[in-house]
């Protein structure tokens, strides 16, 4: 029993260890982290046998975090020593079990001497180094585990915890009280306990993250069968063409990759569009590239919004840059030019259509609008001499607040290709461009 | 009944002059010692004793050591009957330590990692600006700030 004063170490069943298990998150981001370890300096939490305490202190705005439980019980379930979540994936037990289909409950008892004995006899066999039949890092992760599991350090659960006497109102020590001058949360989600958490039974925690994954949405594909391009979003300054293309390969041949750093995303047209269903049928939550989460959506062709007015400069526009083979695509496509580039100069500083008062409308305010004509040949004029900006920059992927933007491939191509027809080679962008059409 | 030699204190010259203050000096260190501990951490309840004993060794220290108004032997004599503290005076005299709060708090041996108390870190250098070293409440010592 562990009672029992301490004569042979490793007899008694008093644990020893070197370093702690644990995650990244707990761990911390600095590289230079002091730790104190002390031996037999507490019992575990769960099997309440006396082992190694390692305290430490995860980054300079994280409160002191020491091991809470021991390496026997850790490694029963894979889990970090100090926040009892997966080494792994970052999840609860409750969660990484059910989506992985690994049930280890049966076999721990919970009651006293049960529980010393088998955690003993498990601590021996590890020790003695024979093969425990553990499922863990042997399971090949499936759909729904990739798309739950954490891909970046956590580090706000190690901040300090909420100062008792705030909550109070009896906080005096002011400016260098070192708890959080906080409001705690309240919830169903503060009433954890350690043992449900590590047992993996009634934890909220993990019943709320699977209600979520229940109710993930997949990718439903548009209706529109012209559009071939996913957006993809949340990039990252480290998250290169090739890396998307990586990715994206492995589903069918990609037409294109365009970046737009600018706004943080990127679109990935593909050839089929059963290539690029397939595509968003694999990725569409799993997309995890240099531990960036990405967000995949499919691209939308522009709002198809015609006003009348509009519309004739509009084809104009196009029509004094662009011969006619390429109007012809585009009318064929049964996409009417005329909606992009006023609709989206329109949007994109969102003017609301209802102008209740003077200071909504910025002609009223003092905005000077340049007429139709003008607007376009100065718009033609950049075009001819830099073909590799569209005119109309922001708008493919930006139309006033709605999320996720837009995507129309051809006019910029037509724009480009205005240029000269010889001249595929001297652009900048990304050129794979396959111009089966024109 | 032979002879027994009890002590008798002798007090030196100039005694008169530095007696009442620290006679109040003393008052203020019973009251501390006396005070009801309610409200306080128990780490902030001795904070007092340790100010006020600065306080006293800092008066002596002054006395002799800058202002020259004292004899030695009236030093000594404010040593011997504990009105100040030598040890920390012996500290206040070397460079970089001239107002240091305690002696517990430049003890490395009484810090994990070999370090002394925060309190010593001068305030450019620290991450937080308020602290209040939990041995004797000190908000920095370092002869810089």
């Amino acid at each position: 029993m562990a009672h029992r004063l301490l004569r042979d170490a490793q007899a008694d069943g008093w644990e020893r260890s070197d370093f702690p298990i644990i995650c990244e998150s707990c761990l911390g981001d600095n590289p230079y982290v002091r730790m104190l370890r002390a031996d037999y300096d507490k019992e575990c939490k769960i099997c309440a046998r006396p082992f190694t305490v390692f305290r430490w202190r995860p980054g300079r705005d994280a409160r002191y975090k020491k091991t809470e439980i021991c390496q026997t019980c850790c490694k029963l379930k894979n889990v970090c020593q100090v926040c009892l979540l997966d080494l792994e994936y970052g999840l609860p037990v409750q969660v990484r079990d059910t989506a992985l289909a690994i049930s280890s409950n049966d076999a721990i008892p919970r009651s006293d001497v049960n529980r010393e004995y088998f955690a003993e006899e498990h601590d021996r066999k590890a020790r003695a180094g024979i093969d425990y039949e553990s499922s863990h890092g042997k399971v090949r992760p499936n759909d729904t585990i990739l798309k739950l599991q954490r891909t970046a350090p956590y580090y706000k659960r190690n901040r300090a915890h909420v100062c008792s006497f705030f909550v109070r109102g009896e906080c005096t020590r002011g400016a260098e009280c070192p708890y959080r001058h906080e409001m705690p949360e309240t919830g169903e989600l503060s009433q954890q306990n350690i043992k449900d958490r590590y047992y993996g039974v009634n934890d909220p925690v993990a019943l709320k993250l699977l209600g979520k994954a229940g109710e993930m949405p997949s990718l439903q594909p548009p209706d529109d069968e012209s559009i071939r391009t996913l957006y993809v979003g949340g990039l990252d300054a480290r998250i290169s063409e090739q890396d998307l293309r990586d990715q994206f390969y492995v589903h069918g041949e990609i037409e294109s990759v365009r970046m737009v750093v600018q706004r943080a995303c990127a679109f990935v047209t593909y050839t089929t569009r059963e290539a690029a269903e397939k595509a968003a049928e694999e990725l569409a939550n799993k997309l995890v590239i240099k531990g960036v989460r990405l967000k995949l959506m499919w691209g939308r062709p522009q709002q198809v919004q015609p006003k009348p007015e509009e519309g004739q400069p509009g084809v104009v526009m196009h029509g004094g840059l662009l011969p006619r083979a390429v109007i012809s695509q585009q009318q064929s496509s049964d996409q009417p030019p005329a909606a992009p580039p006023p609709q989206q100069s329109y949007n994109y500083f969102n003017i609301p259509e209802r102008v209740h008062y003077p200071s909504m409308d910025p002609q009223r305010m003092g905005a000077v609008v340049p007429s139709q004509e003008a607007g376009e040949s100065s718009k033609g004029g950049p075009s001819q001499l830099a073909p590799q900006y569209y005119p109309p920059q922001p708008h493919p992927y930006y139309q006033g607040g709605q999320y996720p933007p837009q995507y129309y491939a051809p006019p910029p191509h037509a724009f480009l290709w205005a240029h000269g027809t010889a001249s595929t080679t001297s652009y900048a962008i990304p050129t794979s461009v396959l111009w089966s059409s024109v | 009944m032979p002879k027994i030699k009890t002590s008798r204190v002798k007090y030196p010259e100039g005694w008169e002059l530095i007696e009442p203050t620290l006679r109040d000096l003393d008052a203020k260190m019973r009251e501390a010692e006396n005070d009801p501990h309610d409200g306080k951490r128990k780490c902030e309840a001795l904070w007092p004793i340790f100010r006020i004993s600065h306080q006293k060794s800092r008066y002596v220290y002054d006395l002799y050591y800058r202002r020259k108004e004292i004899s030695k032997e009236l030093y000594e004599f404010c040593l011997d009957q504990g009105h100040a503290d030598g040890n920390l005076i012996a500290k206040w005299k070397k460079p970089g330590y001239e107002k240091l709060c305690c002696l517990r708090c430049m003890q490395t041996r009484d810090h994990n990692f070999a370090t002394t108390c925060v309190c010593r870190v001068p305030k450019h250098l620290r991450e937080e600006k308020v602290i209040e070293c939990v041995h004797c409440g000190c908000r920095g010592c370092a002869s810089g700030d």
